[in-house]
């Protein structure tokens, strides 16, 4: 007998519910809601409980198509590389967890029906959320995904850059001695990255499907928790950019630096770079003490990426199972663009 | 700068060991004799691989080919004989830069890649590392199919008044109400491992499971290996045997091995905690550093080994290639009843069996 219980949680009630540390931005109702505005499909927030207390928070995307159901979180095409469960039990203990953890699968399983085999599931799950055993039980499959973070809580900056290959400390050296200008421009910054990612893509023939209006919303609902890193040369032409939107813990390379090369040195290095001093010396960032460079999936991109010298650390990618599955996963993966596509170099 | 790749045979099984040694990566399954006992037990041919930087060793990979008609496999470690993790590991390489370290083993296990293509050309290989080895990309780029799986580690560093507070109160009870049974513990000898195996064979078939690990390897393991590291750990009661866990003891890290099943004889409290509890205090007085409580992907023993807090661990299962399903019956002969089941609802790319038939051990 279950002694939990899952409710829908309307937004406020979800960021009520929503603990301070141990989550993602993509938890955050800011970014949900700007999910939800431009999402084609609905989105279902639940909250598990145990009596008033949440113990376990879940945010599903759900659509409709004339083959069956999709179920997923996040949605596709908008770049998030993971939400999944938030898991709060109220016991450090391994069993509380595990039971937790357990009837909350069981749950989710049940109130959603996604069983089905006429439902395809895929949900990323955030590196928090380490222990997907119960979809495994439930007949869903589980593989590993990685990314790279930079741990950057209670080190000087000479010693982050120690851990740097001494090629990429070479390209932030050569980038420094530029006339190179880097400032925070907010939204307007937010649309010349944007257009920047996509003119890259379509040089590269690859589809692009995120809209401008979702970076917006999520830039603008955001606020001061996003902040829009551009690099302009001496007669104020744009060079490069990134928006990296922030939790309590952990800024996100989230989309930008498609390109970068200015007078034959590497800008996005600087600007990785400045966003990793912000982290370290900036009060109002002060709670954040990693650096997430989202995604270390795509090979020809880890090379860069990878000479930051920070923590490959893994999450979980959780699928339906079986024949019939195949064509959904494929149209998802085609939806499925991020902005890990693009070279970054 | 590349790495070269050399099999040692039997007459190196010494400078082997040296290296074997040399890596904290290694388990007590890496030593050449448990090596040699696996081939002996799992009907295969061992391949040791070790990498050379230059003159440097720098990596082993014990690899088993098991042949079954034209079609052929490679596996680390064999199948069914209850080795939980085995695989590439590399040798300690002192302060060198991670990022150094791990093009070091991309390179390595690129270099064991193409041996294994060359000189055994497998239709299917089966490897299973443990939670040293985390970086699966080299795999997932390279076309593998990778599983996490699970095992729970007991911390042994955090004193012994933390580590009992932090059990379930089930588990405190027994051990404060067993006290006056704990007299009928103690480190066992050959003849209780015969028994321990008996005991779980005999539960395994109750329920309708069969328990593949040979009692002969087990036997062996404990006859070759140094004193020491595996050690059968028993109750008995009045003089006779109630119950038992084998242990194994390498490097810094106890494995609660095989055993540990309940007794035919119910003394009201369970033993097996006053028996998991004695390990851990031996361990600790050892300076061990954690027991690794072997397995955490069966949901009914969970509940269990998840009494004493133990922290989940993450370790990876690497498969590539697809083996068609008579060959898999001639793998597996002997488990064939609820095998097939589970392989006629395969995942329709026909890439993996299920691990049940292939590890036996850490599904059950």
């Amino acid at each position: 007998m279950s002694q939990l219980r899952i409710e829908p949680l309307s937004l406020d009630e979800w960021g009520t519910a929503l603990p301070s540390s141990g989550t993602e931005v993509f938890h955050t109702p800011a970014v949900l809601a700007a999910i939800d505005e431009h999402f084609d499909g609905e989105m279902h927030l639940f909250g598990v409980f145990k009596g008033q207390e949440p113990v376990a928070l879940f945010p599903t995307f759900v659509r409709r198509n004339p083959l069956g159901r999709v179920v997923v979180s996040p949605p596709p095409s908008m770049a998030i590389p993971y939400i999944g469960p938030v898991m709060m039990p109220n016991s450090p203990k391994q069993s509380a967890y595990e039971s937790v953890n357990r009837e909350f699968a069981d749950l989710v399983v049940e109130e959603l029906g996604i069983r089905s085999n006429r439902t395809f599931v895929r949900l990323l799950c955030s590196p928090a959320y380490l222990d997907p055993r119960p979809f495994e039980w439930t007949g869903f499959a589980v593989k590993p995904s990685f990314t790279y973070r930079l741990d950057l809580g209670g080190r000087s900056l000479d010693e982050i850059q120690a851990q740097f290959s001494s090629s990429l400390r070479r390209e932030i050296r050569q980038a420094r001695e530029l006339d190179i200008t880097i400032a925070d421009e907010g939204l307007d910054g937010a649309r010349v990255v944007y257009d920047d990612v996509v003119s890259r893509y379509d040089e590269q023939d690859e589809p692009f499907g995120m809209p401008w209006e979702f970076v917006e919303s999520l830039v603008e609902n955001l606020g001061d928790r996003c902040r829009v890193y551009v690099a302009r040369g001496p007669d104020g032409g744009y060079l490069s950019g990134m928006i990296v939107p922030f939790s309590d813990e952990v800024g996100y390379f989230w989309l930008g630096g498609a390109r970068g090369e200015y007078d034959g040195v590497s800008i996005n290095s600087l600007l990785h770079w400045t966003i990793i001093e912000d982290i370290v010396e900036d009060e109002a960032l002060a709670s954040v003490t990693e650096y997430d460079l989202v995604g270390a999936n795509t090979e020809r991109l880890c090379n860069y990426k990878s000479k930051f010298g920070g923590e490959l650390v893994p999450y979980y990618v959780v699928e339906s199972t079986g024949v019939g599955m195949n064509l959904a996963k494929r149209t998802y993966q085609l939806l499925n663009k991020g902005s890990e596509r693009i070279a970054t170099k | 700068m590349t790495i070269e790749i050399t099999e040692f045979d039997h007459r190196d099984r010494d400078e082997w060991d040296t290296y074997v040694e040399r890596s904290s990566q290694a388990s007590l399954f890496h030593q050449y004799e448990a090596l040699r006992l696996q081939a002996k037990y799992s009907n295969s041919k061992l391949h040791l691989l070790v990498g050379y930087k230059t003159e440097e060793p720098v990596g082993l990979f014990p690899v088993f080919e098991i042949r079954k008609g034209l079609v052929k496999t490679a596996f680390s470690p064999p199948p069914h004989i209850g080795v939980p993790y085995l695989g590439p590991v590399m040798l300690d390489a002192g302060n060198i830069k991670s990022r150094k370290f791990e093009r070091r083993r991309n390179q390595f296990i690129d270099g064991c890649t193409e041996w294994i293509g060359g000189h055994i050309g497998p239709n299917y290989t089966h490897v299973r590392v443990g939670d040293y080895y985390t970086d699966m990309r080299t795999f997932l780029w390279g076309g593998c199919d990778v599983s996490p799986k699970y095992t729970y580690n007991v911390d042994l560093t955090r004193g012994e008044d933390d580590l009992l507070m932090s059990f379930s109160r089930s588990a405190r009870r027994n051990i404060r109400d067993g006290r006056k049974l704990v007299s009928g513990i103690e480190e066992g000898d050959r003849d209780d491992i015969c028994s321990i195996l008996t005991l779980v064979k005999d539960r395994y078939e109750e329920q309708d499971l069969s328990f593949d690990v040979p009692p002969q390897f087990v036997m062996d393991l404990y006859d070759s290996l140094p004193a020491g590291q595996v050690r059968p750990y028993v109750f008995r009661y009045d003089g006779t045997f109630v119950s038992g866990i084998i242990v194994l003891q390498y490097g810094d890290t106890l494995y609660r091995w095989l055993g540990g099943v309940r007794p035919q004889r119910d003394f009201g409290i369970d033993v097996n905690d006053l028996l998991d509890w004695r390990i851990m205090r031996d361990g600790m007085d050892d300076g061990m550093r954690r027991y690794d409580l072997v397995g955490a992907n069966n949901r009914r023993l969970n509940r269990y080994k998840s009494k004493y807090n133990p922290e989940l661990v993450t370790f990876y299962q690497i498969e590539h290639g697809a083996l068609p399903v008579r060959t898999i019956a001639h793998l597996y002969k002997s488990r064939l009843g609820p095998g097939i089941e589970m392989l006629s609802r395969g995942n329709g790319n026909g890439a993996s069996f299920p691990s049940r038939l292939v590890s036996g051990f850490l599904h059950r």
